[in-house]
């Protein structure tokens, strides 16, 4: 499907060049480029209480079903940059006109997610408190894309609806680890008794794991509309919004992962009974909003 | 800087409709709405590593540490009334009243296991349900826009207001685990497993009483007219806002734990930042508008 918009995208901008007689452009854009997603671990609690209050084991240990941990939220980033973009228009009627573009974008999105906290992983037939760090920088870089435009207005004001094709790449860096906790000796006395958990340490050698720091190319289309007016008979200005929805990123380790509580950590709803190497960073389908505000110069 | 600012944009309005010919028109505007900010309690990590696994001492030195990107977006709808006029065969001033619907919803549910700091250093699961709710209530706007009667471009000063609310809750239980046969006797360390509570969760709400804030936001607006009458426009600003405060309906007393999965420190607070920086409001319209 996006790959037959990139073409018709192609396409179109050739036929528009050779059939009709036609303006050419070229510009610069700032644009805003958004990306939105939910991340979680867990299931989420519902309404606006703590549903898990009761002092149990059961409800500690996650029902010894899971990593005994959530996290739920929104997540994100934003940031413009610099967009060149050329472009080709014909009018089809006296008051419809369509504008074919190509753009190249500049600059990067960081988004940033940190946490070091202790869960319970069901590893084995027990449930061992685990020290889990995550340190992952997610990098979305817009790269280049195509534009089509339907344009309703006069000559100097017109506004439509616009399909943008944009490339883009994904980039994961960082590291996640975890250890299996002890309690060491203490002053707690009585076999078989519940004793306070303090001063726990580290049990063995920490598992540590090295993200994939690949790129992954992806194409995404976003929705949206455009408008743009004539300052002088050469100068125009446009502006525009699309919203995207893009597919899940995947996340994932730059050796095999064979750590079950390591794996608590790369995973959104990981049971913690078999290892996993890679998982998707997004709960849903994450958005992309793109504003932008520009200057063309028409020959 | 605000009520300055208020009182230029009421009065050039005031000047604008006694002194100069003035149009007037009415609107619908379509806001995308985007809130972003950096959430962290703790320390955050300087590089791309994970580096405090140790024993004992270092490891109650990183007991609880979280830091994200918060972002939400939302399309919400305005109603317009504003007053223009042409200073300059090219030069437009307008001012603008635009009354908002909608709302962005923040949600940051957590529940894990942290090293409350205690003397001992005891372990504590703590638990968060917190939704923060932002209203954009209204905006007065001031654009300087340049061009012809067609179309118009040009900067824009919004002073923006907004009703945020909190709503949920947190609460933290200390824990114990079951020791082994050996109990006290065992020559080396123990296992941490089969986790219990220790004695009832502690809870407390947030109080949900709403505030409102303001903040400046400047950006670039245009206009460009469709028929003699209807016109459409579309603009773009940024603002910083000021952190949001949450409150807990009562004050936290003697308990360490929930004192620091609140605020990530041990001083006794029953207001903490949401944010740990100041947010950044964007947004994008899209409106149409009628002109008398």
């Amino acid at each position: 499907m996006k790959r037959t918009l990139l073409h018709l995208a192609a396409i179109s901008t050739v036929l528009s060049a050779s059939t009709f007689a036609m303006n050419y452009g070229i510009g610069v854009d700032a644009t805003s480029f958004n990306f939105g997603a939910l991340r979680g671990k867990g299931s989420a609690m519902t309404g606006d209480t703590l549903a898990d209050a009761a002092a149990d084991n059961a409800d500690l240990d996650g029902g010894g079903t899971g990593p005994g941990m959530v996290s739920l939220f929104n997540t994100g980033k934003s940031k413009t940059m610099a967009t060149v973009k050329a472009f080709t228009s014909y009018n089809m009627t006296k008051q419809l006109s369509l504008e074919a573009g190509v753009f190249l974008s500049t600059g990067k999105v960081e988004l940033v997610e940190q946490f070091s906290n202790f869960n319970v992983g069901e590893i084995g037939t027990t449930d061992t408190l685990n020290h889990t760090q995550s340190n992952v920088t997610m990098t979305v870089k817009p790269t280049y894309g195509f534009t089509l435009k339907g344009l309703f207005g006069t000559d100097a004001f017109k506004i439509g609806p616009e399909v943008r094709i944009q490339n883009k790449e994904v980039s994961f860096k960082g590291e996640m680890g975890a250890a299996v906790t002890q309690h060491e000796v203490g002053a707690n006395s009585g076999a078989n008794t519940d004793v306070n958990i303090t001063g726990p340490i580290s049990k063995a050698a920490t598992t540590v794991g090295a993200l994939d720091t690949k790129k992954s190319d992806s194409t995404d289309i976003g929705i949206g509309l455009s408008m743009s007016g004539k300052l002088t008979s050469n100068i125009i200005a446009s502006a525009g919004f699309t919203r995207a929805t893009t597919n899940k990123n995947t996340i994932k380790f730059a050796s095999a992962n064979t750590s079950e509580i390591l794996t608590t950590v790369l995973a959104n709803d990981n049971k913690g009974t078999t290892a996993l190497s890679e998982a998707k960073f997004e709960k849903n389908d994450p958005n992309i909003d793109t504003y932008y505000f520009g200057l063309s110069y028409v020959m | 800087m605000k009520h300055t600012l208020l009182k230029i944009a009421a009065l050039s309005a005031v000047l604008s409709s006694s002194t100069f010919a003035i149009n007037y028109g009415l609107g619908v505007e379509a806001l995308n709405t985007t809130y972003t900010a950096d959430v962290s309690r703790g320390t955050a990590y300087t590089n791309n590593e994970v580096t405090d696994f140790a024993a004992d001492a270092s490891l109650a030195a990183d007991r609880y540490r979280l830091n994200y990107d918060a972002y939400k977006t939302s399309v919400i709808l305005g109603l317009k009334a504003f007053a223009s006029t042409s200073l300059y065969s090219q030069l437009f001033v307008e001012g603008d009243l635009v009354v908002k619907t909608g709302t962005i919803e923040v949600s940051d549910q957590r529940q894990f296991f942290f090293m409350s700091d205690i003397t001992t250093d005891q372990m504590s699961r703590g638990t968060s349900n917190i939704t923060m709710s932002i209203k954009p209530s209204y905006s007065f706007g001031v654009k300087a826009l340049y061009g012809t009667d067609s179309f118009k471009i040009g900067p824009e000063l919004a002073l923006q207001g907004n009703n945020v609310k909190f709503k949920g809750a947190i609460g933290s239980v200390l824990t114990e685990f079951n020791q082994d046969a050996n109990g006290n006797n065992s020559a080396v360390n123990q296992d941490i497993d089969d986790v219990v509570a220790d004695g009832a969760e502690t809870q407390k709400s947030l109080k949900t009483a709403s505030k409102t804030t303001s903040s400046v936001a400047y950006g670039v607006a245009a206009t460009g007219k469709l028929t003699k009458n209807i016109s459409v426009n579309a603009g773009y600003t940024t603002t910083k806002a000021k952190k949001h405060t949450m409150t807990l309906e009562s004050a936290i007393s003697s308990d360490e734990d929930l004192q620091y999965w609140w605020t990530g420190s041990t001083t006794a607070a029953d207001s903490t930042d949401f944010e740990s920086k100041k947010p950044t409001f964007e947004t994008f319209y899209l409106g149409v508008n009628y002109e008398m």
